[in-house]
Parts: C-alpha cells; sequence; structure tokens
C-alpha cells in the first residue's frame, strides 16, 4: 500500500525499492534543468500518467483532466531551474499539479458545478488487475464500473484540501511525508486532515449508500476487495 | 478515552501509524464501544472504496500534446542561452549544427533574428522532441543536434536509445521533412536565410517523415464500354503499381455487366493509379480522402516503448519473488502488460499497413445500367418512345406472367375439382342408399 509515486505502475503492494531503475532518472533531471526538452519528455513518460490520475481525480472530468496536466508538465519544465537536487522530484511535480488543479478550481469557483457527474466506464482495459479472491462473474464488472463512478463523485463533492489528501492516500497510496511535502504542510497537519477527510467522505458514501452498515456487514457483498480489513 | 477523541485517531488506526500505547487504547475503547467499532468498519470501507479506484489510461494524443508543447516552451525559453553556450572560435571542419549556431549568432544582435532563430529553434526541438518518443530512430538526430553534450547522450544510456546507425535505416524510407514545417522554416526563416536553410537541410537528411504518416482513400465510379476488357485493364494497371485487388465482385450475367474492386496500391502509386483507372472511361464519380495518423503512431510506439519498459522490470521482479502470491500477483501483473503490448502492436501494424498501401474502391458500370441518371437534355422522343416501349413491354410481361400463373395453379384446381366431384357424387348417392 504504502508504494510511492516513484514508479510507473507497480502491482498492488510491491514496495518501489523492489524496483531496479532501468535508465537513469537523475541523469534527465539534470539535463532537463539545463532547459533540454527531450530529456524532460523522457522523464515525463515516467508521470504522466499518474498527474493525469491524480489531475482527473482533482478535477473530476476527463477533458479538464488531459488539459491541466499538459499544463501542468509544461510549468514544472519552466521551473526546472528552480528545482533543488535534495528534494524529490515526483513530490515536487506533485506539487504544481495539485496548485494547478486548485487554481483552477478558484478560477472556476463562480460557476461551482463542477462536472463531476461523468460516468466512469470501465474502458482502461484493466480492470482485473485486483487480485480477486473468488471466482469473478460477469455482472461484476459492471457493478464495479457503478461503483467506481459513484465512488468518483462522493470524492468531487469533497473539499478541495481533503479530495487533494483523500486522492493522494488512498487512491494513489503516497506516504504521509510525501504529502507534506506535496502540500507543503506539516505531518501532523497531514494527519489530522487526512482523519477529517476521510470522514467526510465516509459521509459521502454512506448518503450514496455504497456502504454496508456492520450490523449486516458479514456475508453481504465484500466492498473492500483487495483490501484486508485487518490488520 | 472519550468516543469524540476516538474518532480523532481513526484514520491514523486504519493506516497503523499509531504509537503503541494510543493503540492499545484504542483497541481497548472498541472492545467496549459498538458504536465506535461500527464508525471503525464503516471508515475501513471508504478507504478501500477509494483505494479500489482505477486509474485510467492516457487520453489519446496525451503524449504527442505535452512533447509538442515542452518543444514549444524550450523553445522560447533556451534560444538565446543555447546560442551563447557555444564558442565562436572553431576551426577547421565543425559539426553542421553547430557552424550554424556560430553563423546566426553575429546575427543575434539584431533584435529582428531572434524571432525567427526561436521559431528554428522550435522547429528544431520539435523534431528533437519527437524523435525522442520514437524508438529507434533516434540516435542520428541527436548525433546533429546535441552541440553541447554529444558524450552524455551515448546510445543506451536512455531508455529509448538504440545504435545510432537505426539513422541510416530511416533515411532511405523518408523521402522529405513533414511539408508544414518545411514551410515554416522557409517562411519565417528569409531573414537568416543561409542558417534556416541549413536547419531544413539537416532535418530533410535525418528525419523520418512523421507527417507522411498519412492513410490515402479513394473511391471512383467509372463507366466503360466493355466491363471485361476493363477488367482486365484493372488487373494489368494493379500489377504495375505493385499493387494488389484485396477484394472483388462482378455480375456478369446480366446484359449490362458491372462490378466493383477493392483495391491495395503503394502509397506512391496512389496518384498515378487513380490517374490510369480514370483513362478506362468516363468518371461518373470520384471521392479522395486522408487522414494523418502520425500522431497515432507515435502515441501507440511511445506506449509500446512503455510498456516493454514495464515488462522488463516485471520479470526481474519475477525473478526475486520469493512466495508464491508474489508470483502469482507479478504474472497477472506481466499477463496484463504482455496483453496490451499486443493490442497495441496490433493497432501499430494496421495503422502501419494502411499508411503503406492506400486503399481504392474502384467501381465499374457498362453503359445503360437503370441506376444511372437520365442524362439531361436528351432527346425527348426517345424518352416517349422508350415508356411506351416499356409500357407494351409490361403489358406483355403481365400476359406472360397470367399464363403462367394460371399454367402453376392449373393442377391444384384439378385436384379441388376431382375431389369436389366425388364427394358430390358421394353426397348425391348416399339418399339413395339410405332409403
Amino acid at each position: 500500500m504504502d508504494h510511492s509515486i516513484g514508479a510507473t505502475v507497480l502491482p498492488a503492494g510491491m514496495p518501489k525499492e523492489a524496483l531496479p531503475l532501468s535508465f537513469d532518472e537523475a541523469h534527465l533531471i539534470s539535463r532537463s534543468r539545463d532547459g533540454d526538452a527531450a530529456a524532460f519528455g523522457e522523464l515525463v513518460q515516467i508521470y504522466e500518467r499518474r498527474v493525469y490520475n491524480l489531475a482527473y481525480r482533482m478535477c473530476g472530468n476527463r477533458e479538464d483532466a488531459a488539459d491541466l496536466a499538459q499544463e501542468a508538465l509544461v510549468r514544472a519544465f519552466k521551473a526546472m531551474r528552480r528545482f533543488r537536487e535534495q528534494a524529490q522530484f515526483s513530490t515536487w511535480l506533485y506539487r504544481i499539479v495539485v496548485n494547478v488543479c486548485l487554481d483552477h478550481q478558484r478560477s472556476r469557483m463562480r460557476h461551482p458545478t463542477v462536472s463531476l457527474d461523468e460516468p466512469v466506464t470501465g474502458d482502461d482495459g484493466d480492470i482485473p488487475r485486483q487480485v480477486v479472491a473468488d471466482e469473478p462473474d460477469p455482472s461484476e464488472h459492471y457493478d464495479r464500473a457503478e461503483t467506481q463512478a459513484a465512488v468518483h463523485r462522493a470524492i468531487g463533492r469533497l473539499a478541495a484540501d481533503h479530495r487533494a489528501v483523500v486522492i493522494m492516500r488512498d487512491i494513489q497510496g503516497l506516504a504521509y511525508e510525501e504529502i507534506a511535502e506535496v502540500l507543503g504542510i506539516a505531518l501532523g497537519t497531514v494527519k489530522s486532515r487526512l482523519n477529517r477527510a476521510r470522514m467526510a467522505l465516509k459521509e459521502e458514501l454512506q448518503r450514496a449508500e455504497l456502504l454496508t452498515p456492520p450490523g449486516v456487514y458479514a456475508g453481504s457483498r465484500d466492498v473492500s476487495r483487495g483490501e484486508e480489513s485487518q490488520r | 478515552m472519550s468516543c469524540d477523541r476516538l474518532k480523532d485517531l481513526l484514520s491514523l488506526y486504519i493506516d497503523d501509524k499509531l504509537p503503541a500505547e494510543q493503540r492499545r487504547q484504542v483497541d481497548e475503547h472498541l472492545a467496549k464501544c459498538p458504536d465506535c467499532a461500527a464508525e471503525l468498519a464503516m471508515l475501513r470501507q471508504a478507504v478501500a472504496l477509494a483505494g479500489s479506484l482505477d486509474d485510467l489510461e492516457l487520453p489519446e494524443g496525451f503524449h504527442v500534446a505535452v512533447q509538442a508543447k515542452l518543444a514549444e516552451a524550450a523553445a522560447t525559453a533556451n534560444a538565446a542561452p543555447a546560442a551563447e553556450a557555444v564558442s565562436s572560435a572553431a576551426p577547421g571542419p565543425i559539426p553542421i549544427a553547430q557552424g550554424l549556431l556560430i553563423r546566426t549568432r553575429t546575427a543575434l544582435r539584431r533584435p529582428l533574428w531572434r524571432g525567427a532563430l526561436a521559431t528554428a529553434a522550435a522547429v528544431v526541438l520539435l523534431f528533437a522532441v519527437v524523435s525522442n518518443a520514437l524508438p529507434g530512430w533516434n540516435g542520428n538526430v541527436w548525433q546533429l543536434l546535441s552541440y553541447r553534450d554529444t558524450q552524455l547522450r551515448e546510445p543506451g544510456v536512455l531508455g529509448g536509445g538504440t545504435a545510432p546507425d537505426a539513422g541510416t535505416d530511416t533515411e532511405t524510407k523518408a523521402p522529405g521533412i513533414n511539408q508544414g514545417t518545411d514551410a515554416a522554416g522557409k517562411g519565417d526563416g528569409t531573414g537568416v536565410s543561409e542558417g534556416g536553410d541549413r536547419l531544413v537541410g539537416i532535418l530533410t537528411d535525418t528525419s523520418v517523415g512523421i507527417g507522411n504518416m498519412i492513410i490515402r482513400t479513394g473511391t471512383l465510379t467509372v463507366q466503360v464500354e466493355k466491363f471485361t476488357e476493363a477488367e482486365r485493364q484493372v488487373n494489368t494497371i494493379v500489377e504495375d503499381a505493385g499493387g494488389y485487388i484485396e477484394q472483388s465482385s462482378a455480375s456478369l450475367d446480366d446484359t449490362i455487366k458491372s462490378g466493383w474492386f477493392r483495391i491495395r496500391v503503394p502509397q506512391d502509386e496512389f496518384t498515378a493509379v487513380i490517374a490510369r483507372f480514370e483513362e478506362l472511361g468516363t468518371v461518373r464519380q470520384k471521392e479522395m480522402g486522408s487522414e494523418d495518423v502520425s500522431a497515432a503512431i507515435v502515441d501507440t510506439e511511445a506506449r509500446i516503448a512503455n510498456l516493454r519498459r514495464q515488462e522488463l522490470r516485471l520479470g526481474e521482479l519475477l525473478g526475486q519473488a520469493k512466495t508464491l502470491d508474489e508470483i502469482l500477483r507479478v504474472e497477472n501483473e506481466l499477463n496484463r502488460v504482455r496483453y496490451q503490448i499486443e493490442s497495441y502492436e496490433g493497432q501499430l501494424k494496421y495503422l502501419q499497413n494502411r499508411v503503406a498501401m492506400a486503399t481504392i474502391a474502384l467501381s465499374l458500370k457498362e453503359p445503360g445500367d437503370p441506376a444511372d441518371p437520365p442524362v439531361p437534355g436528351a432527346d425527348i422522343w426517345r424518352q416517349i418512345w422508350k415508356a411506351f416501349v416499356n409500357t407494351w413491354r409490361g403489358i406483355g410481361r403481365f400476359a406472360v406472367g397470367l399464363v403462367v400463373f394460371v399454367a402453376s395453379v392449373a393442377p391444384v384446381a384439378l385436384l379441388i375439382g376431382a375431389a369436389w366431384w366425388a364427394f358430390a357424387r358421394y353426397r348425391g348417392r348416399r339418399p339413395s342408399s339410405g332409403s
């Protein structure tokens, strides 16, 4: 769960450290700082999907997500000269993406109805990525797409700062320390904000009737797929 | 511990981030407070639901758009510093790109040139970036363009890097540069004519015609005097052009023969073949189309390169996996990645095939086809005569049809008549036999 954002797509539970880097990221970073667009372009290949997904969850719809992700990447490239080596590149990049998304939302405050009702169709053919315990039945696929859309909408209804921490922690699996660095806030603030954000998410999901009350929990449909509740 | 205080800690409790002492207190409270336990269960479900959201794939064209925007940004920011970085005193044979920059450097002092150079640099960088996104042919471009630290960008250092001689291969199959860029380079570079031409020269030599990834299609209907004769000619034309007939159909039984062909010919022969088809007879209908698939191809190739990298990493991970569960998970992921690679490669092959071979839908008809619209201004008496004859023919056809109908009904009528006659006789005899 604690895999960080440094790698492309990791199987659930794989630590980033387990991955041998097949090319020299540091080298690309240093060339990018010299204004080498090609090097930055290559560097970006590692992150662009995550950047796009972060923007998607932040702003709610695909069109804005593509625009915002691209804008963030270009801004990052322009700001590369100011990137300090001691910072982690991924968190630095994330910070820019989050800021771009928040700016975008602020600029749209006059029209607060952000289109969050876009259905999440199962078009990214990797739905079976999760390890499913039981034999999957065909109806589950539909169920799953529907549930995903509803959860996506619930996240969209959260306050922006709550949304940001939930996305980074629970969807993208960043460590607390990384989130603190991305948002430029203290670790303690991350903890309390995450707590409030998760509570708010719980309320939203409850309202959307996506949570099973514990009384009927045993034997009902397993909403915690892949993630064991007991630690 | 109060319930309110506990609720502040649940999130950390779920992530197992509480110090041992606090954790124990939470456990104790949960054991005796069903409300808080329920709260925890719900929160866990919420967190798990958020975690079950799948990542979206990047939208089509995203990667290319990013690279283009980066190149643009680099061009505006980099033009001046890049020129300053080159030393002006370089005697003897100098690399082309370096020579170009030295020559334009003196010009840089006048502000007018800066815009022109920025545009030229944008062109170079765009190509450099796009070329980099295409694995397999970035070596040569970079040898010419990275004037600052060629030694750093050795092939193999980067993921997509290949041997420098990969460039020779691309030279042969890329006759020219993207026309749009070519025009832009020349149009904006009038001031730096020498440098500008040089620049275009470099790119013409090394770039794959990325703007040439165009699917061409044509639809043609030709009216011919003799279908069979025209069909033979079509075969010859297609063979001459090095193409083939993908599918064809002909109706030869009718008095008016016609047929259609779906023909694939090499891209370069497309125009010539269309022209030869037009000579077969009178062109009745013609439609030409083209679709630029460069972006789709670059995108797909980038995706494949990315997935190959993942595949490699997963392969290495598989070697390190210890437990059965780990192995299964990695293999699951590996299968998924390989499946995606295959499907993208299929897409790529399809696109490349469509680009290499243009498609022509040719339809041949002999004159007099009833589907042909009447020629305007045609002889009115002929039309009246035709209508008159047609009506007579219709009456004739009706008469024949009637005779045929009667003939076909006759056996049934005979049978029914016989049955009725037999029945009538039976009825007629019965009262007499009963009395």
